[in-house]
């Protein structure tokens, strides 16, 4: 479902020939359909603090996702009781709190209102997760790049600290454009991360 | 006889480039697995949590990832002492138990 949705931006960036649009889709999974706010909640279910209805499975992440990850982790011929699976996703949730709070605290303690990355990673390293940190560097980096190239526009939210030029170069120098010569038709293929496009010209 | 000329064997060349990224994008894991938006959720529920930057959000989520197959490792150690091929919730508990990055979970689980 992502693959058309990235096309349908791309086809629509190359149709305009002089205006450079952009399209900014959330990296956010559009899946989720299940938000506190579109369903049909009864009167006594706690509400949060912006209003909206908080239901038991919202403060957990999805059991398919977890244990689709559960299952890498464990040897091929192996299996995950019911209540084991139910059990690490209360686990993540509560190791997603327990992230949030190291990193909200200190970023109180600065005076700051916004979490950021750097706050995240030193969580992680003051809370015994300090093995974790450089992955995700490289993770986050990764990650740059594939906003930069989906979104064609400098993301104004993310920190640039980490950032070389480097990056960026990268990212650009991603999209492969072999044109065939000669002919009446001038076929374009571009490649833009999982996705291969073909546009023909004339 | 088959003749290949020069503009041909250009096509095919650039064919093949394109056709080989392709599939070696197509073997690429995703980058996230887990809903962003379920995530920033769960951090929202914290009172004192007021703003997140993408940066951190994609953070939490990956490292979410990351946690949850180092869990899943760990359970596995016990499953194995026992001998037995399924996962259940009391290896994970001994996890929780015995290896010192797990025990925030202590007593934390209902």
């Amino acid at each position: 479902m992502e693959k058309t949705d990235l096309s349908d931006d791309i086809t629509h960036t190359f149709a305009l020939t002089d205006q450079y649009m952009v399209q900014v889709e959330e990296m956010d999974d559009d899946t989720e359909q299940l938000t506190a706010e579109n369903t049909d909640d009864s009167n006594h279910d706690p509400i949060d603090k912006i209003g909206t209805p908080l239901r038991e499975q919202d403060r957990f992440l999805p059991i398919a996702n977890v244990a689709k990850i559960m299952k890498k982790a464990i040897p091929e011929t192996g299996k995950i009781a019911k209540d084991a699976r139910e059990c690490v996703q209360e686990c993540v949730s509560e190791f997603i709190s327990f992230i949030t709070s190291e990193a909200s605290d200190r970023c109180y303690m600065e005076k700051r209102k916004t979490i950021n990355g750097e706050d995240i990673l030193y969580a992680m390293s003051s809370l015994g997760f300090d093995n974790y940190v450089e992955p995700l560097k490289i993770y986050l980096l990764k990650y740059r790049e594939a906003a930069k190239s989906d979104k064609n526009l400098q993301p104004s939210e993310l920190s640039f600290e980490e950032a070389s030029e480097e990056t960026y170069n990268t990212t650009v120098t991603r999209n492969i454009i072999a044109a065939e010569p000669g002919g009446t038709e001038t076929v374009i293929y571009t490649y833009q991360d999982s996705n291969i496009h073909q546009f023909q010209i004339n | 006889m088959e003749e290949y000329n020069e503009v041909d064997i250009e096509i095919v060349e650039s064919e093949k480039i394109a056709t080989s990224e392709a599939t070696e994008a197509a073997d690429k894991p995703k980058l996230i697995k887990l809903p962003l938006t379920r995530i920033k959720h769960i951090m929202k529920m914290d009172p004192d949590c007021s703003l997140i930057s993408q940066d951190a959000l994609f953070l939490v989520t990956k490292s979410a990832e990351m946690f949850l197959e180092h869990l899943a490792k760990e359970s596995v150690k016990f499953m194995g002492m026992g001998k037995r091929k399924t996962v259940q919730k009391r290896d994970v508990d001994a996890a929780i138990d015995n290896v010192p990055s797990l025990c925030f979970l202590d007593g934390a689980l209902e």
